[in-house]
């Protein structure tokens, strides 16, 4: 473009990609947040929602061009899209309705998947579109969109991650990003013009936000919803029928009061290892009984770890008072924190420590079943100590996909551990110690009898029944199994072997997709796409040589490594200081900041745009070397900050120069954010669910530095044809 | 050299290529099941034209074309012949007390040799086995387990009862019919815990060689049927009749799960029906739900639902009302419909004091119906 066409741009001419910028990321912090409480979040929920948000993107702005653009269209389209957006979050929380699902009933893996299509689409086709159609507005200078836009998401995220999210509901978050919209809107369009439609956009959201809680009540009918609240971890709502009081989490049963039996087992086939234990450490799950089954053994003092206070005021404001009083004693001390920092920091040592969490259906919970995370156990266990932790099973049978699961947390746990004893049932409880377990029947009626714990549940004939030799022959039988893969923080295989488990609740066509691609190795799943891949290429290059496709696809290749990198990175980082919100949304906003440096720093960059980005993609090659490195020795957080910003400045870089490329030739104004947003829902797909579990962190930072060196490669070939002359920009009016 | 090693050894691709390595995924599978299904003739079953048979087992009639299975997954037509495919083919086999099933008035104190196959009949939302229930027989880890079997294993672990339970016994009616007959002349009892979706024909002839059955009746209204169990509620009323008036001991297990079959009325309905059709001393049994399955997320049963279901059970005159899954509630204990006199005393699965004298009330000599052992 012309230069005097930058010169002119003033403030009207800053606010529409600014502004789009600022509601894509916003508004996909908020639906990411919101679909995974409706869709039981794991990393199959994430991935398919984000793929479907970035497909709908990048086609919206492959399309955008064929869509007829004016002015104030254009400037509609922003409001129409809030009202849009309104309807979608509503939609949302009713779809049960319509899909006829029980409240907390989980959907099957084709339901969530079409379920995230139909949703994004709403949500994603139009961004994509009005990218393109910022472009017009501002007569093609679309390295000057992209900047702004990438400054938008990074004030966009920042203030969710910051000044919403703790504060209000998504609800309520949504709401505000929408009438700053509006404030906002007035600085490029002038007041008068369509008032009404904007008034009534604002009207919409007032009763959007008003309806919040009304909203969540219909979704639980015929239940009670007695309280809902957003907390940074999760969606909370209490249920009450009757006396039973019931928590939930991101509409998954956290606790239900009274629910003895439940409290029971994770207390006391452990304490019963050492009843005169001291010191005792519970992370997660003490609200709803197994607090005050705790507080029965007589010397017990407990570090109670949960990472959600907001969890905790609202689960004991409903709880009985007796229950409540349990928390009172001096003997409980609470901490409000990830239970892995915990563990890393604190000097303490422990007779006992209950790991008492959900599943690990994903890589946030599965840093708590890990080879290394059993390591960090062991070291803060005293002599003798013991270890256990629960996950959910079946009492009279061990399907195939159940014993993947089983058998490599088993053998995990072995490779810390002497001795490693399991109780069968519906839930099976992992008991590790360097010393003896004794799960012998009589041994634990009569420790209960000695010091008076009286279980409701656990009592002679329920112990014979629940370790009767043939549940624990089919046990055994099954978890001796051999089996090589260790769940580990670098391979988290075991959340991949929930997700299978989760997926035979529906149909077993699903699983049967699951269990193929497990079962392809990395030859089918790794090594042929990339073979494939270069060889099209290849075959392109020699058959038609057009410029074009290669200049576009080491922005393919950028998008894709920065979110696969991205996923990688949270999940090691997690791993080693814990899942701690304000970090993480740090994080986010540091690789926002370095996309907007990257594009700001690459607009003044005049050099041969080819060689430009030669040598950022062998940058990019450097710093997943660097994060290879960091995976494995790196302690400390400066690193990942570090990274996060490297790699945003490089994704800013690599696209502003890689489209200057294109447009050397080609006029589609859309086609390379898409390319982009196309790279990033192929990794978004696939890789957190499927590649990271079953072929580990390290060897998909491998494969991406194979990917780019691909892509360095192509350029290097490009760089030594001539550029052609630049086409003209047409604008389509 | 295969593929795959050809390339590892590539050079140019060594050198791009640091990740590769032997591939991981090959061990994943290690448990995988290889296919041994039976091939025994399905008893009740009508022969049509063109190799199509329809199966008369249960009511669902299935009407099967060659090679086609039941909605059960495990009977299949082959050639117009009708094989059941789990006959001998267990893939679940424990020991539990006959009050887990639960039996109140059967052989209390007494342990079960408790088995099952793959499949089932109908499709609960709310299913505890649904690993096995749901799933065809090749889906499961199944071992050989003859009648002949059976009935030595439950020898060798002191089970005097065989107990054909977890999934639905009417799948594998003639694995179970056979065993039975079998246990019956080794002097072993046989009891069985079914949905009650069987045809009148097939039940008489199970009625003839077990001694208990357990229904599990879902609900009492069609609803909920057609929503959560994928199957029909009017042939289990049918055969709860059937049962109630053969000599064979007949308990009613009602699963009260919160606000989809809870409600007094239909607790009334269901009790005012039992006591017309089968009679008062039909022990009913309310269970307390526990988050399963697919509704995983559904609070468990308050314990006051239970308390006013049973009351609304016992003022409508039926006298052995229970209430399951809350151990140590009163509900649990058996009491003299006549006297009050406290007869049984349960916690849990566990019974702590029997007071019955022959099979009556010792203090007011009422006798108390049931199999007592």
């Amino acid at each position: 473009m012309p230069d005097t066409h930058s010169r002119n741009l003033g403030l009207r001419n800053f606010f529409p990609p600014f502004l789009l910028g600022f509601l894509s990321l916003s508004i996909q912090v908020i639906f990411l947040r919101e679909f995974s409480a409706y869709f039981q979040g794991n990393e199959l929920t994430f991935g398919f929602c984000l793929g479907a948000w970035l497909l709908w993107v990048g086609i919206g702005s492959l399309l955008g061009p064929r869509l007829k653009y004016q002015t104030k269209r254009f400037f509609r389209a922003y409001f129409l899209y809030l009202g849009g957006t309104v309807g979608v979050f509503i939609l949302l929380r009713l779809s049960r309705f319509i899909l006829s699902l029980h409240p907390g009933e989980p959907a099957s893996l084709f339901t969530l998947f079409l379920a995230s299509l139909v949703y994004c689409f709403f949500l994603g086709f139009p961004l994509g579109v009005l990218f393109v159609w910022n472009v017009y507005y501002l007569e093609g200078q679309l390295e000057k969109v992209y900047l702004r836009e990438a400054l938008g998401s990074f004030v966009g995220g920042t203030v969710v991650y910051f000044f919403t999210l703790p504060y209000l509901s998504n609800w309520q978050s949504l709401t505000l990003i929408g009438l700053l919209t509006c404030v906002v809107s007035f600085t490029f369009w002038p007041l008068r013009d369509q008032l009404w439609l904007r008034l009534g956009v604002v009207a919409l959201l007032a009763f959007f936000t008003l309806g919040d809680f009304p909203v969540e009540k219909l979704y639980w009918a015929p239940f009670t919803l007695v309280a809902s609240q957003d907390s940074l971890y999760g969606k909370l709502g209490v249920i009450a029928s009757e006396e039973q009081i019931t928590m939930y989490s991101n509409h998954t049963l956290f606790f239900s009061f009274p629910d003895r039996e439940n409290a029971e087992e994770i207390i006391h086939f452990t304490l019963s290892q050492r009843p005169e234990a001291r010191h005792i450490l519970l992370i997660g799950g003490g609200l709803g009984g197994p607090v005050t089954e705790i507080l029965k053994y007589p010397f017990s003092q407990v570090d109670y770890v949960e990472i959600d206070p907001e969890l905790i005021e609202l689960g004991l404001h409903y709880l009985p008072p007796e229950e409540r009083q349990s928390f009172n004693s001096p003997r409980i001390n609470l901490k409000f924190t990830d239970g892995r920092a915990f563990l890393r920091k604190t000097t303490n040592r422990y007779d006992v420590i209950i790991v008492n969490l959900p599943d690990p259906i994903n890589a946030q919970l599965n840093r708590f079943y890990t080879l290394e995370f059993f390591q960090l156990i062991k070291k803060r266990l005293l002599p003798g100590g013991v270890f256990s932790f629960r996950v959910s099973s079946s009492e009279n049978y061990i399907s195939t996909e159940r014993q993947l699961l089983l058998t490599s947390l088993y053998h995990t746990l072995q490779q810390v551990f002497a001795t490693v004893r399991v109780v069968p049932g519906g839930s099976n409880i992992y008991l590790a110690s360097e010393t003896t377990i004794n799960l012998k029947p009589t041994y634990l009626s009569e420790t209960f009898q000695t010091y008076k714990i009286a279980p409701r549940f656990l009592t002679k004939s329920y112990l014979n029944s629940r370790l009767n030799p043939l549940r624990l022959e089919m046990l055994s039988r099954a978890l001796e199994a051999k089996t090589s893969r260790f769940n580990t923080d670098l391979t988290p295989i075991c959340y991949f072997f929930t997700a299978l488990l989760w997926s035979k609740q529906f149909s077993h066509y699903e699983t049967s997709v699951f269990s193929f691609l497990a079962r392809q190795g990395n030859w089918w799943l790794l090594d042929f796409p990339l073979i494939l891949l270069f060889s099209t290429l290849l075959l392109l290059w020699f058959f038609s040589r057009k410029r074009v496709y290669f200049s576009l696809f080491p922005l393919i290749c950028m998008g894709f490594t920065s979110i696969v990198t991205e996923i990688v990175l949270i999940i090691s980082f997690q791993a080693k200081f814990g899942y701690l919100y304000h970090a993480i949304a740090l994080l986010f906003s540091t690789f926002m900041l370095g996309l907007y440096l990257g594009a700001l720093v690459s607009q003044r960059i005049s050099r041969n745009f080819s060689t430009h980005l030669f040598l950022l993609l062998a940058a990019l090659i450097i710093i997943l070397r660097v994060i290879l490195w960091i995976l494995h020795h790196s302690s400390s957080v400066l690193f990942y900050y570090g990274a996060f910003l490297v790699l945003g400045y490089l994704g800013g870089d690599i696209f502003i120069t890689a489209t200057r490329l294109y447009l050397q030739t080609q006029t589609h104004m859309g086609l390379s954010y898409a390319f982009d947003l196309l790279g990033s829902f192929a990794g978004a797909l696939g890789v957190s669910s499927l590649i990271i579990p079953l072929f580990g962190l390290n060897r998909v930072i491998n494969y991406l530095i194979i990917l780019n060196s691909g892509a360095l490669i192509l350029l290097f070939w490009l760089g030594r044809t001539r550029p052609i002359q630049r086409a003209k920009f047409r604008k389509n009016i | 050299m295969k593929r795959r090693e050809f390339l590892q050894v590539t050079p140019c691709l060594t050198l791009l290529n640091p990740a590769l390595l032997p591939e991981l995924c090959a061990d994943l599978y290690a448990f995988d099941i290889p296919p041994n299904l039976s091939k025994v003739e399905a008893h009740y079953y009508e022969k049509l034209p063109d190799k199509e048979i329809k199966c008369q087992l249960c009511p669902r009639f299935c009407h099967l074309g060659d090679k086609e299975r039941g909605y059960c997954g495990v009977r299949e037509n082959s050639a117009g012949v009708y094989y059941t495919l789990v006959y001998g083919k267990a893939c679940a086999v424990h020991v539990d007390p006959v009050e887990k099933k639960p039996f109140f008035h059967f052989y209390p104190r007494h342990q079960t040799l408790s088995l099952a196959t793959a499949g089932c009949n109908v499709n609960c939302k709310f299913c505890q086995n649904w690993e096995i229930s749901q799933v065809r027989p090749e889906q499961v880890q199944h071992f050989d387990f003859p009648p002949r079997r059976v009935i030595e294993t439950a020898k060798k672990y002191n089970c005097p009862i065989i107990a054909y339970t977890y999934t639905e016994p009417v799948v594998f009616f003639e694995y179970m019919v056979d065993t039975a007959k079998l246990g019956r002349r080794a002097g072993l009892k046989s009891v069985v815990v079914t949905g009650g979706h069987i045809n009148p024909e097939p039940l008489a002839e199970l009625i003839d060689v077990v001694d208990a059955i357990k229904v599990d009746l879902k609900a009492f209204t069609q609803t909920f049927y057609d929503k959560y169990v994928r199957g029909e509620l009017q042939p289990v009323l049918e055969a709860i009749k059937l049962i109630g008036a053969s000599s064979t001991w007949l308990e009613i297990v009602y699963l009260v799960i919160p606000t989809l079959n809870d409600s007094p009325e239909e607790i009334r309905t269901l009790s005012r029906w039992l006591k017309k059709e089968i009679g008062p001393d039909v022990p009913l049994h309310f269970s307390r739900f526990h988050p399963m399955y697919l509704l995983k997320n559904l609070p468990p049963t308050p314990i006051s639902t239970l308390e006013r279901a049973r009351q609304v059970a016992l003022e409508e005159g039926l006298q052995f009302v229970y209430i399951g899954n809350v151990p140590g509630h009163e509900g649990e204990n058996t009491y003299c419909p006549n006297c009050g006199q406290l007869l049984i005393k349960r916690w849990g699965f566990e019974v702590l004091k029997i007071s019955l004298k022959n099979g009556k009330c010792p203090k007011c000599q009422t006798p108390i119906p049931g199999i007592w052992g």
